[in-house]
């Protein structure tokens, strides 16, 4: 095998991925692979599936139909009658590796931050407390939040709570991480700190798949950019090609919507 | 008029004693109530419906029915079953009010377990926890914050609804006044002084409620 092989190396995979809440069909046959080390930033309207896919991708919900693939082995495949996933045991093994930052952050609000960030450490990788205590506070000290780590959730502000819980997925060494609009829930002007810790953590090699309206962020961020509509992949490419040159009228009209004026289509050819 | 003063201060060791019954009952009942009660309540979120169905069908049988009969079936019935089910009155009190206390705070543990947002669930999930780990580091910590008000006013509850012990001959607060009035009387000084009694307990209670109370919100 060549390097050039090992680096395209797919680490998730979605396959003919379904579904539906009741009557509602929120995914509807969804193919993606996202590979090592990649940033993959989805866009796409209130409703378009896009928190259901990232819910999918660590079985947070069950999927109907369809297959999702973890480094080469399957996690869940289920066909006609057929449901095949991972023991109980193997998926909560399996989630340890796949990071999950929320919308409304989720942090632990009866314990301090530290202790939000060395619970799973201690009691899943039992990790010594002293060993995840520095860790806490060295990831800490790498969002910019030195000197929190004894604060309780309900006394830092959303920027700051965002950016404890990246550490809490962070800290278990996840390899693929996943954003369900991370920055959606802040007020505008914590939203940059956490753009630029996951900025950070692009540039280290982290394989991320993102769900955000930050068009901007995306388009310096992202290897690559999927607009979701109605449950399916309309469209995907690069950011240029997406944001700058998108071939469907759906694209086009969503971009239309979000992308600020000088920003608009047609005028920006920088590429 | 004028010996009020001095017949309580005569008489209100007899009726402390009975205080000191009564106050044993209720804080054992909700002690050992409690923990039934939360270890139900857990059950009747589970997900393994034979666990979920008879933790519903107890608190249904159990709110279902006069306290006082079940104080009765305890005490009376039980030993006719057999003779080994034959309690003191003190005992078969704490049973009876366990039980009956249990289904109650069975259904404020599910009810403040429930309240707990779903996000805490599929963040400690997503960490790799499983569901009894969730369950038990996560959401059941805060849910129990949330419980200690309404304990406290089952607690208030329990103080009072112990003068039913009276009625299977435990000399609790009431009956105490009762053997009081026996010798003496004195209904209403009496009645009055165990009124009394009654409201410094229940108020120390909602006290202690009130300062819990403004805790669990500081944290929130
Ligand atoms: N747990 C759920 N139960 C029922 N419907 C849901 C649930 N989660 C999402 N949906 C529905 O699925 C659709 C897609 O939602 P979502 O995945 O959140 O889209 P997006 O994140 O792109 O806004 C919406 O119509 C939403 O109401
Ligand atoms: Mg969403």
């Amino acid at each position: 095998m060549t390097d050039e092989i090992q680096l395209q190396f797919p680490i998730l995979q979605f396959k003919g991925v379904f579904k539906s809440f009741g009557e509602n069909h929120v995914i509807r046959g969804l193919d993606l692979n996202v590979d090592k080390g990649e940033v993959v930033v989805l866009i796409g309207s209130s409703g378009a599936g896009k928190t259901t896919l990232l819910r999918c991708a660590n079985l947070l919900v069950p999927i109907d139909r369809g297959e999702i693939i973890y480094s080469g082995s399957p996690v869940i495949h289920v066909n006609e009658g057929n449901s095949n996933q991972l023991t109980t045991k193997e998926l909560n093994q399996y989630r340890t590796e796949i990071g999950f930052v929320f919308q409304h952050f989720n942090l632990f609000p009866h314990i301090s931050v530290r202790k939000n960030i060395t619970l799973a450490l201690e009691r899943i990788k039992k990790m010594d407390s002293n060993a995840a205590k520095e860790k806490a506070l060295d990831l800490l000290s790498w969002v910019g939040l030195k000197g929190k780590s004894d604060n309780f959730p309900s006394q830092l502000s959303g920027g700051q709570k965002q950016r404890v819980a990246i550490v809490r997925a962070l800290a278990m060494e996840p390899t693929v991480m996943l954003f369900d609009e991370p920055t959606s829930a802040l007020d505008p002007e914590t939203v940059g700190d956490v753009l630029d810790v996951m900025m950070k953590l692009a540039k280290k090699g982290m394989t991320m798949l993102i769900a955000t309206h930050e068009m901007e962020f995306a388009r310096e961020v992202a290897d690559r950019i999927i607009f979701m509509d109605k449950g399916v992949i309309v469209e995907q490419g690069t950011p240029q090609e997406i944001l700058n040159r998108p071939k469907e009228d759906r694209t086009r009209e969503f971009l239309s919507r979000v992308l600020p004026k000088h920003h608009s289509l047609g005028e920006n050819s920088e590429d | 008029m004028d010996s009020f003063f001095s017949f309580s201060i005569k008489y209100l060791p007899y009726l402390l004693e009975g205080t000191v019954v009564t106050v044993e009952v209720a804080a054992l009942s909700i002690v050992i109530g409690s923990i039934l009660g939360i270890v139900i309540g857990i059950g009747r979120v589970s997900q393994i419906k034979v666990i979920s169905q008879s933790c519903r069908f107890y608190i249904w049988l159990v709110r279902g029915t006069p306290l006082l009969l079940q104080l009765f079936i305890v005490h009376f019935a039980l030993p006719a079953v057999n003779p080994i089910l034959t309690f003191p009155p003190f005992v078969s009190a704490v049973i009876a009010f366990s039980i009956n206390s249990a289904a109650y705070i069975a259904e404020i543990a599910r009810g403040t377990i429930q309240s707990i947002d779903t996000g805490q669930n599929e963040a400690a999930r997503s960490l790799g926890f499983s569901r009894k780990e969730a369950m038990w580091l996560i959401i059941f910590p805060q849910a129990f914050r949330r419980m200690l008000p309404p304990l406290g006013n089952e607690c208030i509850a329990l103080i009072k609804e112990s003068s039913l012990v009276s009625t299977i001959a435990l000399y609790d607060l009431l009956r105490t006044g009762q053997q009081v009035i026996s010798s003496t009387y004195r209904y209403m000084e009496i009645f009055t002084m165990v009124a009394i009694i009654y409201l410094v307990l229940t108020t120390v209670m909602s006290f202690i409620v009130g300062t819990i109370e403004r805790k669990v919100s500081l944290y929130e």
